[in-house]
């Protein structure tokens, strides 16, 4: 008989780090990726132009407590719903499409794996993948947001005080909505020949969400990771107030959500045919 | 199900890429050694070997490799491998990880799977090129480090398809070395050609395929008796006198045809029953009434089996 391989999850923990090492030399660490690392890198570059321009321009530092209440709405509308919603986009649905459209799908489907292990192989890889740049990038950002000389007492603020919380949360937020929005990209890619158009109107939900009736917006992935962030912003004159879900319901609602459609997607990889001419 | 552990079976088995046919009810089983499918692009041969790998899943009927449903990939991709005819690789990948990672991928550990990517490779002879990135590889080159991944988990069954296309003569007499070392083990070797001499020389049944449908299979000797009425078996017999031998065996009912070769040293002969006129035959150089110098089967090869079956398309095909 051929190789070894019992199954079991010591043998799809193996199969799963052998994917993660073949994902990561030939999805990311490529030229491919750099649009996606440039989406990523767009808020870093706009705190580094007013690091750079502000204390040329001679304005004052700006309090800590203001930075941060900044900070907050950059993060909630601008990093988390468009630069993480379409990085996730980006890299979950190619981790799938690319296979298609590269015609290298039978790569992996000739090997031993039952399809769920491919599905969760890619699934790691892109966590990982999606995981470390934007936390790099979340970094950047905060340092820069409250570097010397812009801000008042900024390190102090991040590292001893209330700011080191919220960096944390904010690091946990960016982490969840990884998890959510991959799972949700990575079962569209599994579902949609061309996954832009179920994510465009995906996008237009996640971004009226404040408008909708507050039962609606709970159906969202962007109002659990916002209940979770530790500044609220405004939300302008027309939001209709919705509470927050509490992160003892908002954490596992993602990480459900994700595995819901995990399986859901799991299910559609069991038919999974190697089709290119369709492609 | 035990009597087919060592057989690949096909059951009333129907591919459709839509609404465009890709096989039809085909019923076939497919034994150890090797066993040659052929047709024209197009026939089917592809498709027969992405079911039997489950790379597609049959719309109708059922498929056993070796007792395994092909619905099973994580069992099936133990037991089978398969050089396929895709052209494409994961993006900047190495022959050595091609080989490599797709052992890692089979759950083994690194050193062992390091070993065996190390002994498949060698064995293709690409030792020297497996740094080299795979888009930097010659067609010939492509087409060995895809029969090294094949090979390289030690499957019991070896599926390739077109494996001869690219290959210098040299690598190709290497290859058609490694199917037969694999079918001399015990392995099943299911191959897919259009360079139909090496197929007649190196099967031990073919299968012919066209329009998505078996047109015909068994030994090449018996796919052609299977035909012998409808298409009469044509022979060559080399003698001194073809005339004489002619005149005796236009007596006999089951010759169609005695028609003398333009060098004047052979008749061609069609017989509808080739056991009779063999016997005549013999009989005949044994009691002196003709000299036989040479007996040849004219047309016992795939290439003209073939070109029975389906016609024209076989030239293309060849």
């Amino acid at each position: 008989m051929g190789a070894t391989g019992t199954g079991g999850a010591a043998f799809w923990a193996t199969q799963v780090r052998a994917m993660l090492g073949l994902e990561l030399k030939k999805t990311f660490l490529r030229a491919r990726a750099l649009p996606v690392v440039l989406v990523a890198l767009l808020p870093v570059t706009l705190l580094a132009l007013r690091a750079v321009v502000h204390p040329i321009s001679g304005g004052d530092p700006a309090p800590a407590a203001e930075v941060a209440r900044v900070y907050g709405h950059i993060f909630q509308l601008f990093f988390l719903r468009l630069v993480v919603f379409f990085g996730c986009f980006g890299i979950f649905t190619y981790l799938v499409r690319g296979e298609t459209s590269e015609r290298s799908l039978h790569f992996y489907l000739l090997s031993p794996m039952r399809r769920e292990v491919f599905l969760a192989g890619k699934f790691v890889a892109g966590l990982v993948a999606a995981g470390a740049l934007f936390s790099v990038s979340l970094a950047l950002q905060l340092l820069l947001a409250f570097v010397p000389g812009v801000t008042t007492n900024g390190t102090g603020y991040l590292f001893a005080g209330p700011g080191a919380g919220h960096a944390l949360a904010y690091f946990g937020v960016t982490l969840l909505a990884v998890v959510g929005y991959g799972a949700l990209f990575l079962a569209l890619a599994f579902f949609f020949r061309n996954p832009m158009i179920p994510a465009a109107i995906l996008l237009g939900w996640e971004w009226i969400n404040f408008l909708l009736p507050p039962v609606l917006q709970k159906v969202s992935v962007i109002h659990h990771l916002q209940s979770l962030c530790p500044l609220p912003v405004d939300r302008g004159p027309f939001a209709l107030p919705a509470a927050p879900t509490p992160p003892a319901l908002a954490v596992p609602g993602v990480l459900l959500l994700a595995a819901l459609l995990l399986w859901t997607a799991a299910r559609r990889a069991r038919k999974l045919e190697v089709t290119y001419a369709g492609d | 199900m035990s009597g087919r552990a060592d057989r690949i079976v096909f059951a009333g088995v129907s591919k459709f890429y839509g609404e465009v046919l890709g096989v039809n009810r085909i019923d076939l089983e497919i034994g150890p050694g090797i066993t040659s499918l052929v047709g024209p692009n197009g026939s089917g041969k592809s498709t027969l070997m992405n079911l039997m790998a489950g790379l597609l899943a049959p719309d109708e009927g059922r498929i056993e490799v070796l007792g395994l449903g092909a619905d099973r990939p994580e069992e099936l991709g133990r037991l089978l491998g398969y050089c396929t005819q895709f052209d494409s690789y994961p993006r900047g990948i190495t022959g050595w990880d091609f080989v490599y990672l797709y052992l890692r991928l089979h759950g083994l550990g690194r050193a062992e799977a390091a070993e065996r990517a190390r002994a498949a490779i060698e064995r293709v002879g690409l030792t020297a090129a497996a740094p080299r990135r795979i888009a930097a590889y010659s067609k010939g080159m492509k087409q060995r480090i895809k029969l090294a991944q094949a090979i390289a988990h030690a499957p019991r069954v070896l599926v390739l398809d077109e494996p001869l296309n690219g290959l210098d003569p040299l690598a190709r007499a290497e290859a058609l070395d490694l199917f037969r070392a694999e079918a001399a083990a015990g392995k099943h070797v299911i191959l897919s050609s259009h360079v139909l001499h090496e197929v007649d020389e190196l099967s031990d049944r073919v299968v012919l395929v066209h329009g998505g449908y078996v047109v015909a299979e068994g030994a090449i000797e018996g796919v052609r008796d299977e035909m012998a009425a409808e298409r009469p078996l044509q022979v060559l017999v080399r003698c001194p006198e073809p005339g004489r031998l002619a005149a005796r065996l236009f007596a006999e009912d089951h010759v169609v045809e005695a028609q003398i070769d333009p060098d004047r040293r052979g008749v061609r002969i069609r017989t509808e029953n080739a056991e009779r006129f063999y016997l005549l035959l013999n009989r005949l150089a044994a009691e002196g009434a003709v000299e036989v110098e040479q007996v040849l089967p004219a047309d016992d090869d795939v290439q003209s089996v073939y070109r029975y079956l389906i016609g024209g398309q076989a030239q293309g095909a060849s």
